[in-house]
């Protein structure tokens, strides 16, 4: 044991720099994805949005660090490798694993923590692997091009710095310039979110992992502080990785980068009546307080075919396949302007709006069943509540947010057929 | 014994060694030239084979360059300390000499001891647990030393090793150099005469990629006047023969 923990301990010291931004950046990334739960929902998808999110962050200081250790590193070991017996390969190598392993760890911690996290809570779903190997190698390639890079410029004061500015820079460029998405996937960065109501397409995940791992090793191979050049059997190996690179490049651009598409497991546990609301097993949470919301859409639609039945949760409520007799409601989370959202979402969904959308409806009628919806769903942010009290509709809608609710659905009842077909005037409301 | 037969060697395009021939034997060598002359480049290729553009290089007979085996196996059996021994960052003294066995594919049995014993050759072994970083420039200079003497070498090559030493520091690098070469084949350059008076065993002079003198140190001091301008009777002799180099040029 002794020569293990001497080992260990001077690993420690001559890594602590490393191994210091290791337990930031699990840290950070267990933060990221704490962060991008939803209010009373505990979904993995969350989990994994926001590690997707953390790698803006975690690849320019994973980046940094590694430009540090392998600054410091080179200008020592170029004669010393030369004139090695050891092949200039297995010593970079060696020195790339005990400086990018510890930052490359911070993944694996991080996913270990919130894996315990998902489990001793009970989070809805499971981490995709693929999606998981992907970001994985994202920090990978991020560690190796601060690797290289602080290998090429050398021991400068402002190596780290630079390194970790132009592995955002160049996140910020590829992003900004209109590549199309397969383009800008060859960033090591993921952005995408992840949700319960989706069906992976994994081929962008493994291109991307195979493509990141190859590049990173190309990075480790090309940093050679003695400069030498490569042998035949290292020569076959690079060869060997360009053309994974490129392979996996290809695979990222032809499926255009996309990690998801819209779908329902129709994991459903459904509860209630008038309406009886199906919701994913994930967001059973919901289920309460979205009844007290249906529940009093229900009072004012009562009469109408506007009136809930039978709800499924559905991606955003749009383009979906409910059952017979189902209608879609989309719900992103369980607080209260989540819930109205939701309520708001199925007015629209299933009211007037829809007929509104044809070119050259008088703004008045489309005004007039904005002013329906918001009282409807009691969430006025996206339309009448923000009108000037001067505005046309403002008055009116002060005073339909005032109208008692049988009364609004006595009044919703004779007016349905003019709201469904969009042709409700400012003046026909109460 | 190392021979250099017909060793062609560059610097960038420049040829600095054309068709060299050269034997060393066990016993401190020491290598004089002004700047320029081709000492570094001599034993980085020494050092580093790969860098010989044409000619070959024999280790007790056998050919280095033959494959890729004997270079990795003299490579093995060779220690090198550059003109700008460079420390690693963070390393303490014992690690960074066990890291140089490493690289000289020591098992992992034998680096220990074998660390330990080459700082106790430099008088180092005391300060083992120290960081490199904070030992004085002499004491760096022993750390490299042991770091060149740690696989035990047939052959160790030394660039320069006591410039920028103080008196002192000198004197404790040279007696540690003493014991530690041993009867290896031992090539250490100097601008320094005084490390051929206590040191060698033979003298090389170079200048623009010829041998322009090999012998014993007392033929070199034979050649100077013994008076002048020279602190001593070696670099009277070395001035000697250099002037009589310059005038000797077309």
């Amino acid at each position: 044991m002794r020569p293990m923990g001497r080992a260990l301990r001077s690993f420690a010291r001559r890594s602590a720099l490393p191994l210091l931004v290791c337990a930031v950046l699990t840290a950070l990334m267990i933060y990221m994805a704490f962060e991008s739960r939803r209010t009373g929902l505990n979904l993995w998808p969350d989990l994994v949005s926001g590690l997707s999110q953390s790698t803006v962050i975690t690849g320019p200081l994973a980046s940094g660090v590694c430009a540090w250790a392998s600054s410091r590193w080179a200008a020592p070991a170029a004669d010393r490798i030369r004139s090695a017996s050891r092949s200039s390969a297995s010593i970079r190598f060696a020195h790339a694993a005990e400086t990018i392993g510890p930052v490359v760890a911070a993944f694996p911690a991080a996913v270990l923590v919130l894996a315990i996290y998902g489990m001793t809570t009970g989070a809805y779903g499971f981490p995709f692997i693929p999606w998981l190997l992907a970001l994985w190698s994202c920090l990978l390639a991020a560690a190796s091009f601060g690797y290289a890079f602080g290998m090429a410029l050398g021991a400068r004061w402002f190596t780290s710095v630079a390194a970790a500015i132009a592995f955002f820079a160049l996140y910020l460029l590829s992003q900004s310039i209109g590549l199309p998405h397969g383009v800008r996937s060859l960033f090591p960065a993921v952005i995408d979110r992840d949700t319960a109501f989706a069906r992976y397409l994994p081929e962008s995940m493994w291109g991307q992992a195979v493509l990141f791992t190859a590049v990173s090793l190309l990075l480790i191979t090309a940093a050679d502080p003695a400069r030498r050049r490569l042998t035949p059997p290292a020569g076959i190996a690079v060869a060997f990785l360009a053309v994974l690179a490129v392979g996996g490049g290809a695979l990222v651009v032809h499926s255009n980068g996309q990690y998801l598409t819209g779908y329902n497991s129709r994991d459903f546990v459904c509860s209630g009546a008038q309406p009886e609301i199906c919701l994913n097993r994930g967001y059973a949470a919901a289920h309460a307080p979205l009844h007290e919301e249906f529940a009093r859409f229900e009072e004012k639609t009562r009469g109408t075919t506007l009136a809930p039945v039978l709800l499924e949760q559905n991606v955003e409520g749009i383009g979906d396949a409910p059952s017979p007799g189902a209608r879609s409601v989309y719900l992103d989370g369980v607080d209260a302007d989540g819930l109205r959202l939701s309520v708001f979402s199925y007015a629209t969904k299933y009211g007037g709006q829809q007929a509104c959308m044809d070119e050259g409806t008088p703004y008045q009628r489309i005004l007039a069943v904005a002013i329906v919806d918001a009282w409807l769903a009691g969430f006025d942010e996206y339309g009448p509540g923000e009108l000037e009290p001067t505005a046309p509709g403002a008055a009116e809608w002060a005073r339909m947010s005032g109208v008692p609710v049988a009364e609004g659905n006595a009044w919703l009842r004779t007016h349905e057929s003019e709201y469904l077909s969009c042709t409700l005037s400012l003046g026909d409301l109460p | 014994m190392l021979s250099a037969c017909g060793l062609t060697l560059r610097r960038g395009r420049r040829r600095v060694f054309e068709r060299l021939d050269l034997t060393l034997h066990p016993g401190i060598t020491v290598l004089l030239g002004p700047n320029g002359a081709g000492k570094s480049t001599l034993l980085q290729a020494l050092a580093n084979p790969r860098d010989i553009s044409s000619g070959d290089l024999l280790l007790d007979g056998g050919s280095v360059l033959e494959s890729r085996g004997s270079e990795r196996e003299y490579l093995g059996d060779t220690g090198f300390m550059p003109q700008r021994w460079r420390f690693f960052p963070g390393f303490t003294v014992s690690e960074s000499v066990e890291y140089v066995a490493w690289l000289k594919r020591m098992s992992r049995d034998a680096i220990r001891d074998a660390a330990l014993r080459a700082l106790d050759t430099v008088r180092l072994s005391e300060r083992r647990h120290d960081r490199v970083s904070r030992l004085s420039g002499g004491m760096r200079q022993r750390v490299g030393l042991a770091e060149t003497l740690v696989n035990s070498p047939a052959v160790v090559l030394l660039d320069e090793p006591t410039v920028g030493l103080d008196p002192a520091q000198r004197s404790v690098f040279r007696a540690a150099l003493r014991e530690g070469a041993g009867d290896r084949i031992t090539l250490l350059s100097t601008h320094l005469t005084d490390d051929v008076a206590v040191l060698a065993d033979r003298v090389i002079v170079i200048d623009d990629g010829r041998v322009l003198f090999d012998g014993a140190p007392a033929d070199l001091s034979a050649r100077g006047s013994g008076d002048g301008e020279a602190p001593s009777r070696i670099e009277s002799g070395y001035l000697a023969l250099l002037a009589e180099h310059e005038g000797a040029r077309p």
